[in-house]
């Protein structure tokens, strides 16, 4: 009716643990993404020519995955970074160094996007677990993981509620001390409640967790691990393409 | 303590870390297939006798436990948590809070898997319980994205799984609307037929009257002051306005589908609907929070301005104290005023306390409190104010809010109370996937009803669209 609209910080579902609906990454184990993923970050290392043929191999993997959003979100957040960087090592060293720096980067901000988008916690507990992480921290990780996208809604939540009652950062590029002051009793107005809240809700998942028997010695998890052939055809593929390009060197 | 007792309290007091005051003692025992009801006001130590009876406390918290709590003659404080939740199970309030995982099958298997249960288990289990609370179709769906009913339904679901030999429920229906919490208490009947011992804490004993052989407790407590609430001033001019085609979605999901609504000064309305029919979309929108299509005529030049009080008030608190709260960020206020919604709203006596040691009730009041004193305000929004508040607070409530009608405000609640909006609200509208599917006059109207609803041609003018 009046006042500026939030409605956009509700139009979107939970996202840091939204997962892709179904592929053959999303099927795959956990362990197989957490080793691709820790791949592609290594790859980083490898000399231009190499890099562009990973690059592509790479490329061609998200796109079969149904992973192009989410890695194109994470480009576009460091566009500015990435476009800066480029035209600096473009003008001043050269455009192979530029190309270079730019597809580093790329890869290493995207190469998590593997294994994150496309595994729940519970997935991602279970793989830790696996590798011999006691329960209770694989526990911590995952629920950790997954308040992120809570903390972030209840930010959301508490900006609308200190809107509602006209508690809002005015935009000025006044520098007083009156502005100043102004700018930080609404980053207190903010800040206290989000404070109480994550405490409240850390304090609230701890005692759900207890009653329901977390930290028992008899835990049985309840789905085993396997690979599966869509995770040996990944793993040897992607040792196919490293074994090619140190034999290319 | 009888002879079958499983979970039994002997004088059993406990003063939390850091406060003052001792809650307690109790005394209270629970047999295998008994059905307890527990009630009493807010602030009586419901939730500190769940902790108590589950073993949460003393194992979590540290403050200073006096008597005797024990489950099958063994203390509590002398067996394990994790060995005691296999016997208590525990659900306490505000589901949202108490979600584990990110599926509602993985919510279910959580504990299961803590139980040590093989994996074929653990299934037929989950399937069980799913289809006891009909939550079989989301077995895939995040539990963040199911409507507060639906979460509720989910824990109780994942507790049941385990097959507890007590199960202790703090408000366990307070999220639900009345069909769910038919379906609800009938399943907990079908348990305690079954051995199952069922502790409720609960305000709506309405819906265990069909309990067979219950035993309800009321528990002392301070009860909630009756004394005579102050007039407010007629400063809100008369004012109506109606909605036409009020349509929002959330992404792809359609919240809400031309809803076409009349309201004025004075009046009471109460919005009503099953989780996810939109209740609390509509009061965002109503509040100005929430972009939306269709058209609002008014017969004032301005539209009126509705607060909106959320159901958690502790999103907006963060001042030192009650008085600094409310008067947050106002230019100039009326210093009357000011007390008279003081008084109105019971807070006098907290005026220079620390906002965040209110209790949840009073925490609500004061979001009441610093929507009143904006300017310019025509009408306060409650999302679900009676949410976990006893008989007498929410009596209090509704008579805070005929007050305010009677000074000309709009009042709008949104909420599960039936029965609370039968016997305070002039108009019953009623919400169903979105789409307003009955808007009646409440059964037992108020004087304020008089008031006429329908705008005459005349005073109705285009004023703004929602975008």
């Amino acid at each position: 009716m009046h006042g500026r609209s939030l409605s956009r910080l509700y139009a979107t579902r939970p996202t840091s643990c939204a997962v892709v609906p179904d592929s053959f990454l999303r099927r795959a184990d956990p362990r197989t993404k957490l080793a691709l993923s820790i791949l592609a970050s290594l790859a980083v290392m490898l000399p231009l020519p190499r890099l562009v043929v990973f690059v592509s191999a790479y490329a061609v993997l998200v796109l079969a995955a149904g992973l192009v959003r989410q890695v194109g979100e994470q480009v576009w957040r460091i566009r500015l970074l990435l476009l800066v960087l480029f035209a600096l090592d473009w003008v001043f060293i050269g455009a192979g160094f530029a190309v270079l720096i730019t597809l580093r980067l790329v890869l290493l901000v995207t190469s998590f996007t593997l294994l994150f988008a496309t595994t729940t916690p519970e997935e991602m507990r279970q793989a830790i677990e696996r590798l011999g992480v006691p329960p209770r921290f694989a526990f911590v990780f995952a629920t950790t993981y997954r308040s992120l996208e809570l903390v972030r809604s209840e930010w959301l939540g508490i900006i609308e509620a200190q809107r509602a009652r006209g508690i809002t950062l005015q935009e000025t590029r006044e520098w007083s001390w009156t502005a100043w002051r102004a700018r930080l009793a609404w980053a207190v107005s903010l800040i206290v409640p989000a404070v109480v809240l994550v405490a409240q809700r850390a304090w609230s998942i701890t005692e759900a967790a207890a009653v329901r028997g977390f930290d028992s010695p008899r835990r049985l998890p309840a789905r085993s691990l396997r690979l599966a052939r869509v995770d040996h055809v990944l793993l040897a593929a992607t040792a196919g393409l490293f074994a090619g390009l140190y034999i290319w060197q | 303590m009888g002879a079958r007792a499983i979970v039994a309290a002997e004088q059993a007091a406990y003063q939390y870390g850091g406060c003052g005051t001792s809650i307690g003692p109790f005394d209270f025992e629970a047999g295998p297939g008994e059905f307890h009801l527990l009630a009493g006001p807010s602030g009586c130590g419901k939730s500190t006798l769940a902790r108590l009876l589950s073993g949460v406390i003393p194992h979590l918290y540290r403050g200073q436990l006096h008597g005797r709590v024990t489950i099958d003659g063994r203390p509590t404080e002398a067996v394990p948590l994790w060995e005691l939740s296999a016997r208590v199970g525990l659900v306490s309030q505000n589901p949202a809070a108490q979600l584990l995982t990110s599926t509602v099958g993985d919510e279910i298997a959580f504990g299961l898997e803590n139980s040590g249960m093989a994996a074929d288990e653990i299934e037929a289990r989950s399937a069980y319980a799913l289809d006891c609370f009909g939550l079989v179709d989301v077995i895939d769906r995040d539990p963040r994205t199911l409507s507060g009913g639906e979460q509720q339904k989910l824990l109780l679901s994942a507790l049941t799984a385990r097959a507890p030999e007590v199960l202790i429920l703090d408000e366990p229906l307070s999220m639900l609307d009345a069909s769910a919490a038919v379906q609800v208490v009938d399943h907990l009947r079908h348990l305690a037929r079954t051995g199952t011992a069922i502790v409720a804490f609960d305000h709506r004993s309405d819906c265990y009257s069909g309990v067979d052989g219950l035993s309800t407790k009321a528990l002392a407590g301070m009860p909630a002051s009756t004394s005579t609430l102050p007039e407010l001033p007629q400063n809100v001019p008369p004012f109506r306005f109606k909605v036409e085609g009020l349509g929002v979605r959330l992404g792809a999901c359609r919240v809400l589908e031309d809803v076409n609504i009349e309201l004025a000064g004075g009046q009471v309305v109460t919005i009503v609907g099953a989780n996810g029919s939109g209740k609390t979309t509509l009061l965002r929108a109503l509040a100005g929070l929430q972009a939306y299509k269709g058209r609002v005529l008014t017969s004032t030049s301005k539209p009126p301005r509705l607060g909106l009080c959320f159901q958690n008030p502790d999103r907006q608190i963060f001042n030192a104290t009650v008085r600094e709260e409310i008067l947050f960020g106002l230019a100039h206020h009326d210093e009357d005023f000011y007390h008279l919604v003081l008084d109105l709203l019971g807070l006098t006596p907290y005026e220079y306390t620390p906002p965040l040691l209110l209790s949840e009730g009073e925490k609500k009041r004061l979001g009441l409190a610093i929507v009143l004193l904006r300017p310019g305000l025509g009408g306060v929004c409650l999302d679900e104010p009676t949410l976990g508040q006893d008989m007498q607070q929410r009596r209090v409530l509704g008579r805070i809010i005929r007050r305010l009608a009677a000074a000309g405000y709009l009042c709008v609640t949104a909420t599960h109370d039936l029965e609370w909006a039968r016997q305070w609200s002039d108009r019953i509208v009623r919400l169903d996937r979105g789409e307003i599917c009955d808007c009646a006059p409440a059964p037992a109207p108020s004087t304020a009803t008089a008031r006429t609803m329908l705008l005459p041609p005349s005073l109705v003018n285009p004023c703004t669209d929602g975008h």
